[in-house]
């Protein structure tokens, strides 16, 4: 099991959710600081190994947010990415990381609002986990 | 291509490449890609990765908004002793004229070779900040923006002291970026001044025409012997009734006169390729092959109504129906028209729409000049603003009768069975002619150039262009337009108005004379390349393809001006072959790495 003393990091696509994290800071949204936006073109992009390496760096979770299928301005970027979000899923589990930890979201508009809820409610259920885990532990 | 290519991903592909295997086994999760990484260091000893860069942090109070909110003197405490940080410095606003002139005098006096601005988010001044230091020879990629402001002192108000820790993580996930960052170039490449038009018929004369009045040289494509298209099918045109024929010879003899236009007949066109500004449009011309060179390309190449079934003497399609009113042929005593409930494309309700819109307007013809003949329309629904035409028509005479969508219309040798929808009243109607109007589908010609790269087909295989409306300034019009009933089902003013609109675009396109664009592109690391076209694949824009090599090998190549920079094809690749040097997965990975850590 890797270091879990981690924050949260959120991948975000360069465009809805991107754009949508921005606008959360208009609209006085707010969610937990234990998180770290990072933003690529895509999120079609990422691969199993790059999202396993925020794991193996000590990441408590990582949340991937995409733009909605209809949406994405690559075309494919978000269905793409929902495969390899199932192929890491598939590799954390059998390095024996909760699967759940990974999670992936898709925004089809830039609502502020909807990317700090969506931001809070992963870090919630990541802290649900965790204790989960810590509990099974015990 | 199909619109939702494969992400082709396959676990099981991925579960035999001995890195990850290697990590199953190990039970621990190695730096996936490595081939890539050991790449990027044999070549760091050129000035692309340099690794122990000067880096200067800059922070920006935004004039309180962030160092309300945020320590920013403990952060500068906190990073100021990090690697490669040569310079520090706090100010109200780094985007003032003061505040970037300032920047760009501390990295000339300390030779700077990175810069780190953490300030509000990349979208309000990065370009700003970018070009202002680019003015003292930084390259755009060497500029890192940390934002301050949206991702941490306005989310996290009230919190001063888990924001610091926030924002200093944020800084450290920068220098990260920075330290890795490679020199990124701009593109130049030149457009070629003259515009292909694909498709001879309302739309495809349309644009030629309106290019045409503003003297761009247009070569105006069709593959039948002469120009009109869909419109030499049709007799009356909607909205105004306007002899269809007639219209045509305008058209021609128009097109005849301006001298900017090349009508090329008789031509079916096979490929598009090249890229935006540069495409090599190939054709058939009977036996012969020959290609034209344009920098912009716009597709009408129509659509076509689907044959019914049973077609023949007593049974015709909508379009039969009006070829057979354009020679004034003599009509027989009954018809009955069939309005499809759903038509070809069943996705596709405007192709229902269009057809019974077009419907309406021959049974008009039909009553105007032939008020002898018995009409009957079996329909299902019509468009809004169908309503005047029904009623005017039921007004003289013609029979509507509402079928319910189970239980459609079933054509025999006498006539039609239609079950008439609420009551379920059924009844056999006797007609001597029955018109099945069933909807628009792609034409051949708009089936195949959308199998090719540069265009996108839906569901229903009508063309789709990409979201041009929403690009960012970095990301050009591929110079590909589609216009009219190739795009989908749409009557005549529809597709003028679209014709008007891919003019437009390809005009703005061509008068660039030159394409300049930031290489935020993909690149093919050609020794690692084993030739496997998954990035050909799986590239959504035609911009990664096989090409063979003198030795007989295939090896991948990237078109640097269709290429956007999604990154499909490096996460594709399993040899490590493709890099996207803005954002390299090495960088990536350390900037995670720093994101990871709490604090």
């Amino acid at each position: 099991m890797a270091k879990t003393n981690g924050g949260i990091v959120v991948f975000v696509c360069n465009w809805i959710p991107a754009i949508g994290a921005d606008n959360a800071a208009n609209v006085e949204a707010t969610y937990p600081p234990t998180t770290t936006v990072l933003s690529v073109a895509c999120t079609g992009r990422l691969t199993p190994g790059i999202l396993l390496s925020a794991f193996e760096a000590g990441a408590e979770g990582v949340l991937v947010v995409g733009c909605a299928p209809e949406e994405c301005h690559y075309v494919s970027g978000s269905l793409r990415c929902g495969d390899v979000i199932e192929e890491t899923r598939e590799l954390l589990s059998l390095v024996g990381i909760e699967p759940g930890l990974l999670g992936f979201e898709l925004l089809s508009d830039v609502d502020g609002g909807a990317f700090a809820e969506t931001v809070s409610r992963f870090a919630a259920e990541v802290d649900k986990v965790r204790q989960q885990i810590a509990g099974e532990r015990a | 291509m199909p619109l939702l290519a494969s992400a082709g991903h396959s676990a099981r592909a991925f579960l035999i490449d001995p890195r990850v295997a290697g990590m199953v086994c190990k039970g621990v999760i190695p730096s996936y890609g490595s081939s890539r990484d050991l790449y990027t260091l044999l070549r760091s000893a050129g000035d692309r990765v340099s690794t122990h860069p000067r880096i200067g942090i800059f922070l920006c109070e935004c004039g309180g908004e962030i160092s309300n909110r945020i320590d920013l003197g403990k952060i500068a405490e906190r990073v100021r002793s990090l690697t490669g940080v040569a310079d520090l410095a706090t100010q109200p606003f780094w985007c003032s004229p003061g505040g970037l002139a300032e920047l760009g005098r501390r990295v000339t006096d300390g030779s700077l070779e990175r810069v780190v601005v953490a300030g509000c988010s990349p979208r309000s001044h990065g370009n700003l900040l970018r070009d202002a230091l680019g003015q003292v020879g930084l390259n755009r990629n060497f500029v890192q923006i940390v934002n301050l402001r949206e991702h941490c002192a306005r989310v996290h108000p009230d919190q001063t002291e888990a924001a610091t820790e926030k924002a200093h993580r944020l800084l450290k996930v920068g220098l990260a970026a920075a330290r890795q960052a490679e020199r990124i170039e701009t593109i130049e490449a030149d457009v070629n001044p003259e515009v292909a038009v694909v498709g001879g018929g309302v739309a495809g004369t349309t644009a030629a025409l309106s290019l045409a009045r503003r003297e761009v040289t247009v070569h105006l494509i069709e593959q039948a012997p002469t120009l009109g298209g869909y419109l030499n099918h049709l007799a009356k045109l909607y909205p105004r009734h306007a002899d269809a024929g007639e219209f045509v010879r305008a058209r021609v003899q128009q097109i005849q006169k301006s001298d900017p236009i090349t009508v090329h007949l008789n031509s079916r066109v096979t490929e598009i390729r090249g890229h935006t500004g540069a495409f090599e449009i190939v054709m058939e011309q009977g036996a012969e092959q020959k290609s034209i060179a344009a920098g912009a390309v716009i597709v009408a190449t129509g659509a076509e109504e689907p044959a019914p079934e049973g077609r023949g003497e007593r049974t015709l399609s909508l379009t039969d129906l009006e070829s057979r009113l354009r020679t004034g042929d003599v009509l027989p005593a009954r018809i009955v028209f069939v309005l499809s409930a759903e038509g070809p494309t069943p996705g596709n309700p405007a192709s229902v729409a269009v057809i019974a819109q077009a419907a309406l307007e021959c049974a008009g013809a039909i009553r105007e000049r032939h008020g002898e003949v018995a009409l009957t329309v079996l329909f299902r629904d019509f468009p809004a603003g169908a309503k005047e035409a029904v009623q005017a028509l039921a007004a003289g005479g013609v029979r509507f009768v509402r079928y319910s969508p189970e239980r459609p219309p079933v054509v025999s040798n006498l006539g039609v069975e239609v079950e008439a929808f609420g009551n379920g009243k059924r009844e056999s109607i006797e007609a001597d002619l029955v018109v099945q109007a069933t909807g628009l589908a792609p034409s051949g010609g708009t089936r195949r150039l959308g199998e090719g790269p540069l265009l996108w087909q839906d569901e229903d295989g009508f063309l789709l262009e990409p979201h041009l409306r929403l690009r960012s300034e970095e990301v050009l019009d591929r110079g590909v337009f589609v216009a009219g009933t190739a795009h989908g089902p749409a009557d005549i003013p529809t597709s003028m108005a679209q014709a008007f609109g891919a003019a437009a675009a390809a005009l703005a396109l061509i008068r660039t004379g030159k394409i300049v664009k930031h290489a935020l592109v993909a690149e093919v690391v050609e020794d690692l390349c084993r030739g496997c076209g998954r990035c050909e694949e799986v590239c959504p824009f035609g911009a990664a393809e096989l090409v063979l090599r003198e030795n007989g090998v295939k090896k991948s190549q990237v078109d640097r001006v269709l290429c956007v920079g999604c990154g499909f094809c490096a996460s594709e690749c399993i040899s490590g072959a493709i890099r996207l040097p803005f954002l390299t997965d090495r960088q990536l990975r350390s900037m995670v790495t720093a994101a990871a850590l709490e604090g």
